[in-house]
Order: structure tokens, then sequence, then C-alpha cells
């Protein structure tokens, strides 16, 4: 289980300018085979949650816990293990993939390095059924190709590859399907969805899109100001939301078609 | 003296009464992808605006809509291996072979543009009220305290609060709702008879987005401007336009009021888009990808129409 405890994050202000709470005392529970989302609009600071939650920033107070394990006395054996049950899938896929290298290098490496598998055809085996997973098929026609000659919900079905290859227990996703047009994002989302079932995967999905997250979270936290104002089971806030911004952001949703 | 109004301009022209303000016709655009190959990114691509019309492009990324815009504005690179073809026509006049002159003109005075990405066009060195101030063609720029009033107006008609301070404000000074809407602003201030907005709010947050879009709606509304809305959001589109055109492929797949395409699509990339945007915000539909065999269909029928 991934816990955050009031967790904070400060960052000092440069040559004058004050110092910005970015997350303040926030309190959220992750947990495999769940789906549990974090909304609220820029500079809400979801985004700075999320990086704390992959332990790419150190907290300024309160904590973040694995199973009870503090991330902050972790060792390095147990932080790199931590890497790989917690797995990030970001916003811009053409971004986070090297783009002088194949699908196979760029799943095939972290493959490597978490020691999955050794050797040239093992690596290889995990490579394609990490694609497979993601519904590349049939798989061994992406090996090849650069991060330039997918579509970018192909990227995106890339990264979760490579996520899902490491076999971990939650994926933090930020923003991952927002820039996808309608018809891919509905096919990731799936392919998520999937996961979750198949694998037990448990997600936290980080967005500003309220109907995606009204379709696919279990549980929702919104954020406003660095701070969540409001949590609880998507179907009821969604349906009686206390907060007055949860009761603004659902009203600004435009007309369905 | 008076400003000349929109109607003025109109009177100066050759235009009819049934005339439509623009005319596409057979639009094609090659745009270079590589030293040696090119894609045809819009290909015979049709449609009419109207006075006061307000007309949707929907389509997904990859689809030509917004270079059909582009070249409505007249904004393509000027490269010998970016290629246009066909019509455009504006009030009467054909665009395409027009000198860059006058392309200028009518830019600076009758059509309006706002894109997704207000910081590109914004001058960041210049404060935002000079800025709508270069819109006012019609006060003399002797006429200080006028032009300055008339900034604050249109700041004002473009939905910001404190329009006086704002004009005194650099753009990196502004959040991204309040540059939308100085773009805004910029484009209503030269009373244009179109304007064209592509993605105008895809990078604002929900709560601003509303805000912009009843913005852009009721200025539009006041001033009698056509109003051509590109969008990969079929919910911005639905709510804002009377006609829709659907791209995919760099042609229009469907035509037709807003409502009817909507509520009947003909063609079945729409049905499909359809579908799958609704399978996003309905509860109880399982989501919906466009399968890969209509894709490959409807590239099957783009190179068959490429043939004739």
């Amino acid at each position: 289980m991934l816990r955050t405890d009031r967790v904070s994050k400060e960052f000092r202000g440069r040559r004058g300018t004050p110092a910005v709470l970015a997350v303040r005392e926030a309190s959220i529970t992750a947990e495999p085979g769940r789906f549990v989302a974090i909304v609220g609009e820029s500079g809400s600071g979801k985004s700075t949650l999320a990086r704390l939650l992959l332990d790419l920033i150190p907290a300024s107070g309160g904590s973040v816990t694995i199973d009870g394990q503090d991330l902050a006395r972790m060792g390095r054996v147990d932080r790199m293990r931590f890497r790989r049950t917690v797995q990030a899938v970001l916003q811009d896929p053409a971004g986070s993939l090297n783009p002088r290298k194949r699908v196979e290098q760029a799943i095939g490496e972290v493959v490597r390095l978490h020691g999955i598998a050794k050797g040239r055809s093992a690596v290889r085996e995990a490579v394609v059924e990490a694609l497979s997973l993601v519904g590349m098929d049939p798989p061994e026609r992406y090996l090849d190709r650069f991060p330039h000659e997918l579509s970018g919900g192909q990227r995106q079905r890339v990264l979760i590859a490579r996520a899902i290859v490491l076999r971990p227990r939650i994926i933090v996703a930020d923003e991952a399907v927002s820039a996808l047009d309608a018809s891919v994002k509905a096919g990731v989302l799936r392919v998520m969805a999937d996961l979750k079932d198949r694998l037990d995967v448990g997600y936290v999905f980080i967005t500003h899109d309220l109907p995606v997250v009204r379709k696919v979270a279990d549980y929702v936290y919104v954020m406003k100001s660095g701070e969540i104002v409001e949590e609880g089971e998507t179907d009821e806030v969604f349906a009686a939301p206390s907060h007055p911004y949860t009761q603004t952001l659902l009203a600004a949703a435009l007309e369905p078609v | 003296m008076s400003a000349p109004t929109i109607t003025d301009a109109v009177a100066d022209s050759d235009r009819t009464d049934t005339q439509p303000l623009l005319e596409v016709d057979s639009l094609r655009v090659h745009l270079p992808t590589g030293d040696r190959s090119e894609v045809e990114a819009v290909s015979s691509v049709s449609f009419t605006v109207g006075l006061g019309e307000r007309v949707g492009i929907v389509g997904e990324s990859g689809s030509g809509k917004s270079v059909t815009g582009r070249a409505i504005a007249g904004l393509l690179p000027t490269s010998p291996r970016v290629r246009v073809a066909g019509s455009i026509r504006f009030d009467g006049r054909e665009m395409l072979a027009a000198p860059a002159s006058a392309w200028n003109r009518i830019r600076s005075k009758r059509v309006g543009m706002i894109f997704q990405d207000p910081l590109t066009f914004l001058n960041p060195t210049m404060k935002v009220g000079a800025q709508v101030a270069e819109s006012l063609g019609a006060i003399s720029r002797r006429d200080r305290a006028a032009r300055a009033s008339e900034v604050v107006r249109f700041l004002g008609l473009a939905g910001l609060d404190q329009p006086k301070r704002v004009a005194n404000q650099f753009p990196h000074e502004l959040s991204g709702g309040m540059r939308q809407r100085v773009l805004i602003a910029v484009a209503i201030a030269k009373e244009p008879d179109l304007i064209i907005a592509d993605e105008p709010t895809t990078a604002l947050d929900a709560t601003v987005q509303a805000r912009v879009l009843r913005t852009l709606d009721e200025t539009v509304s006041e001033l009698g401007t056509s109003l051509i809305l590109i969008s990969h959001d079929l919910a911005v589109v639905a709510g804002m336009t009377d006609r829709i055109h659907v791209m995919y492929g760099g042609r229009i797949v469907e035509s037709g009021p807003t409502a009817a395409v909507l509520a009947d699509p003909r063609h079945d990339y729409t049905k499909a888009l359809l579908r799958s945007v609704r399978s996003l915000t309905e509860p109880d539909v399982p989501l919906y990808s466009m399968p890969r065999s209509l894709r490959a269909r409807l590239a099957l029928e783009r190179s068959h129409d490429a043939q004739d």
C-alpha cells in the first residue's frame, strides 16, 4: 500500500520571492487493483504530489510510505525496489522516450537495470510480453521502431509497457491521456483498466479531465491550492460534491455531445 | 469622423448579397515532411462561411484542420515546398495568388485569429494595451485618449475583469486564461468580419475554458462576426457553431448543421468518433476506440479519391 501522511512540499523562493507551499499536508492512499484519481486545475499541486509519490523530490514535511516503510529512511536497495514497485507514466510520451532508441532498447534497458531478465533472448521475451499486454499486436512489429515512427497513442502504450514490464503494484499516471484524441484516449484507458484486472495494478491517476475520472476512477481526491479539499468514492463525489470548489469544477464541464 | 463600420467595409467591396464571406474551394496543401518527401495535408477541401455564420471544423490530430485554418489566414510558411492549390475567396476576392500586401490588409482589418498558445502570438516586450491598440486601425494615432479608452473597452469585452490594469501589464504577468482573453481582445479590436479560432481553449483549465468560450460566444454575437472554430473537442464545437465539418486524413468526410450531424451522423468516421467521445462520458458504455479496420478503410477511400 502506497500512502502519504500529511505530506507537504515547500519550494523556497528565489531572489526575494516568497516560498511556495505547493503541497500542504496531503494524505492519500493507493493500493493494487484500485483506481485512485487526483483532480485539480493547473497550479493545484497535483503534479508535485505525483513527484513526491514517485520519490523524485523529497518531502518538506510528513511522510511517504510503502507498506508502512518510510521512504525518507530507505537505503539504496529498498529504494531500488520501491522504484520498481511504483512506476510512472507521464503526459508527454515523446519527452519520456529517447528519440534515438528503438522500442526494444527503451523497454529492454529497464528490464536489465532491474534484473528482471538476463541475456538477449530472455530480455526480448520480456519486452514482447509487455508489448502484447498493452495491446500492441503483433508485438514483434514494433520492436525495431523509433519513437517518431509511432503514433501518440502507440508511444503512450510503449511507456505503459515499459512500466508494466517491471510488474509494479502501483502506476502513477500524471496527465497520461490528456493530450490524446478521444478514440486514442479510450484505447489507452481500456488498456489501463485491463491491466488492473489482469495484473492487479493500482493507479494514481492525476488529471484535470473530469469525465475520464468519472469513467474510470474508484476513488477521487480533489486538490486546490496544494490542499486536498474533498475526497470520496467517485460516484458519491460526482453525485453530491460537498466542497464549493468541486461544485465549480463539475459545473464548468461542457455539455456532453 | 466616425470609424468605418463593418457594413462600410462590405460596401467597399464588390460582393453581392448572396455571396458568402469566405469561399474555400478544392483547397489542397502539400507540406514537406523530409528532404524529399511530402504529405498532402489537405486534399480537396471545400466549404463556405456566410456573414455572421459560425462554422466548426473538427478532427483528430493530423486531420488537416489546423493547416486548413492557417491556409485561410494566409499563414502557411512561405516556402517553395509548401504548395497550396485551389481557391480561397474572401469577400469575392481570390486570395490564393494574392500578394503579401493584400493578405496583410485583410489580416490587419478583416480577419482576426486566436490560437492555442497565446505566448507565441503576443509580443513579450510590449505591454498588452499597446498590442490591442495595434488592432485599432480606425482611430487616429494622434487621439491617444480615444485609443486608450477603446483598448480598455475591448479588453473588457474580452472578459478581463480589470481591463485598465491589464492594459499596463506584460504578457508574462498574466495567467494562461487572461492571455487567451488578451488574444481575443486583439482579434475583436479590429472589429473583423471573420475570426479564426484554432483550439482557443485546449490548453486551459475547465473552469477557465468555460468562461473564455462564453466570452468568445458573446463578443462574436454582439459584433455579428463570422467564426471558424477549429477543435479536436466535439463538445467545444457543439455548443458554439451552426455548421460543422468533420475532417479526417485531409478531407472533409461529413458536413451539415451541427445539431443534425451530432444527432444523426452519416459517415462511418463521424459515427465512430462520436461513439468514442460518448464512451468517455457516458458511465455505462464500454470504452470505445476506433478499430484499425476502419482507419484502414478510410485510408483506402482516400487513395481511391486521389486517383480520380
